[in-house]
């Protein structure tokens, strides 16, 4: 009969190589992970900031645009701007109603159900 | 085991690109097999001739027959019609356009630079309604008085090239020349006495025929632009009521150009395409004719009407209108205008208002209408007119009230208020007002945008100030299309320019409904 309860016995490089194996897997996928979220929070903030800078640097003539209630020049802008920026641009009264839109006209004249959440920290709402 | 892999990829990409080809394939066979597409209209077209359309039914006739330089988007743009490119001169007196060489009339022929002379020349002629949308072109005004024999501002410079020369910059101009009445006909064909009989255009459709109430298309297999799908239309005569019913019974495809509310039984076995459109359905009022020539009674006569109530009755997601200008447009109005009557009793001669009588609920409509007026001490007959008639008498101004859809034909609201000018042929209030007549000619002698606007909103007050029409509301349009129709994209500007050339068939949907 043999003895089953044998001792293995392993060199101390080896031991340690069997017990860290886990965290060699573990570890590096934290890391990537958490990079990857750090990265992705800075696009998405960058883009963020990007699209809001922009939305306020055009929102003065889309403004006058709508106290002229000019609806054929502020779709063109939309439409000009919008394919330049490669974005759609929507513009909303306060009653929530879609005034212009370089997505989809068939949705002018609709309610917006954007469902909005805002961002605190970014002083933005998506949805 | 390495040759199973490469047995079943290879199978997998076989059978991929099988898969797609006969998708393709049976694409191509569902187009070609795309069957006559019906349209319900509710009026044959006043005329086929188009420097005298001011009706719907025309000015659909045109956008499907005729081609002119530009073309609406769906959205307000231009965009390439027969001109392939065009351009303006530094000081924007100058529009010159190049003609697409593969354009080509409906008989073959191909459209040169004099087809464009002599068609926007009859534009500016004393038979066309339409010359005040064309009058800031150099020489338009000699030639519509009969002191010039041709238009100087109309120049050929060479078979496919022209040149528009205008009085003054006049940005605007490009709508006109993409709207519905800036058409271009085959120069050598145009004034026989027959043409408009069976019509010849450029557009995207060819007349086969021309009945009583109906019109038959074929699809203009040598288009130059974006051939259409369908392989023809057949657009038919008939009230609403009948229209409606051969629409359940799958028997027409398409009741786009009538007024409707999304409410009617119809909807459930169609679409509701539902969208804005830059209108006001107002009753117009002549003030010609007695009693309207007196301005007080015109206030009285519209603080009479329970607009609010109208609107609620027969078209309830309509907006209200408390001016002339439909909403998004310079000159609309968002509060009420106040004006009150220096009269108190209505007179008592009697007051006819026509109403089109192919409307669904036209016999409610006038009942509506009489209640409301008698009630309050007003003699109101109303009559239901077919439409032909009524636009008839419409265009010789000898009906003192009417309820029409005025509808915006360009993205700029000096088009619909001119409407009012004095020397406007197609005047329907009659008025003669020098204030209004001198606002006109500001905005369209001004270039800044700001600045015309301001004036815009100055006119359309001192229009809606002087009680021409009762404005009812601003319609939302619902266009019923059959279910198996796809591809229908609504113009926000007008019905009228509906691109059928991106309308199709599903022939699954087709066949489904056969079974």
């Amino acid at each position: 009969m043999s003895n089953v309860h044998e001792k293995v016995v392993l060199p101390f490089k080896k031991y340690i190589q069997k017990q860290m194996a886990s965290y060699q897997i573990g570890v590096p996928l934290i890391i990537a992970t958490l990079i990857a979220l750090l990265v992705g929070t800075t696009v998405f903030v960058q883009y963020a900031n990007s699209n809001k800078t922009f939305i306020e640097s055009i929102a003065p003539h889309v403004a006058t645009l709508l106290e002229t209630q000019d609806r054929p020049e502020i779709q063109r802008f939309l439409q000009a701007v919008s394919a330049k920026r490669g974005a759609a641009i929507e513009v909303i009264s306060k009653t929530d109603e879609i005034i212009a839109s370089s997505f989809d006209f068939g949705r002018i004249g609709n309610p917006f159900e954007g469902n909005l959440k805002e961002l605190p920290l970014l002083d933005l709402k998506i949805n | 085991m390495k040759f199973f892999i490469g047995i079943i990829v290879t199978l997998i990409i076989v059978l991929g690109i099988v898969i797609s080809k006969s998708s393709l394939a049976s694409k191509l066979i569902s187009q070609k097999n795309q069957q006559v597409y019906v349209k319900a209209i509710y009026s044959m077209p006043v005329s086929y001739d188009p420097i005298k359309m001011n009706d719907g039914a025309s000015l659909i006739f045109s956008e499907l027959v005729y081609e002119g330089l530009l073309r609406f988007t769906e959205d307000y743009g231009v965009q390439a019609g027969l001109a392939e490119l065009w351009s303006a001169s530094d000081d924007g007196t100058i529009l010159t356009f190049k003609i697409n060489p593969k354009a080509i009339f409906h008989n073959g022929d191909a459209v040169t630079a004099n087809d464009v002379k002599v068609s926007l020349t009859r534009n500016v002629s004393q038979e066309s309604v339409v010359y005040k949308y064309y009058d800031v072109i150099n020489g338009a005004k000699d030639y519509h008085a009969g002191k010039a024999v041709a238009v100087d501002g109309l120049k050929v410079v060479d078979s496919n090239t022209i040149e528009i020369h205008l009085e003054k910059a006049f940005p605007p101009l490009l709508y006109v020349l993409a709207g519905a009445t800036a058409k271009i006909l085959p120069a050598k064909l145009v004034a026989k006495k027959d043409f408009f009989k069976k019509p010849i255009g450029t557009g995207p459709f060819a007349v086969q025929r021309i009945s009583e109430n109906k019109i038959y298309l074929t699809r203009f297999a040598v288009y130059h632009s974006k051939l259409p799908q369908i392989s023809g239309m057949e657009l038919v005569m008939m009230d609403q009521k009948d229209a409606m019913e051969e629409a359940t019974l799958g028997k027409i495809h398409d009741l786009s150009s009538w007024p409707m509310n999304g409410q009617e039984a119809v909807f459930k076995s169609g679409k509701d395409i539902s969208s804005i459109v830059a209108d006001t359905w107002v009753i117009g009022l002549n003030a010609r004719l007695k009693p309207f020539d007196n301005l007080e009674v015109r206030k009285l006569f519209q603080q009479s009407f329970d607009t609010q109530k109208f609107r609620d009755t027969f078209y309830p997601d309509a907006k209200v209108a408390f001016g002339y200008v439909p909403p998004s447009f310079p000159g609309h109005r968002t509060t009420k205008l106040e004006t009150v009557s220096k009269i108190e009793k209505p007179p008592r001669e009697l007051i006819t208002i026509n109403i089109p009588a192919e409307l669904d609920k036209s016999s409610e409509m006038a009942q509506f209408i009489t209640d409301q007026f008698n009630a309050k001490g007003w003699n109101v007959k109303v009559v239901m007119t077919k439409w032909d008639k009524m636009m008839a008498e419409y265009s010789a101004k000898t009906l003192q009230s009417f309820l029409v859809a005025m509808i915006v034909d360009y993205p700029d609201p000096e088009f619909l208020l001119n409407n009012f000018e004095s020397t406007n042929p197609d005047n329907f209030s009659g008025l003669n007002d020098p204030g209004v007549d001198s606002l006109i000619v500001q905005s369209r002698s001004t270039q800044d945008r700001i600045k015309r606007q301001s004036i815009q909103l100055e006119l359309a007050e001192r229009i809606d100030g002087l009680a021409l029409s009762i404005n009812l509301f601003h319609s939302r349009a619902h266009y019923w299309v059959s279910k198996c129709v796809e591809g229908f994209r609504p113009n926000l500007l007008a019905v009228a320019y509906t691109d059928y050339r991106n309308v199709y068939f599903d022939m699954d949907c087709l066949r489904r409904g056969a079974k």
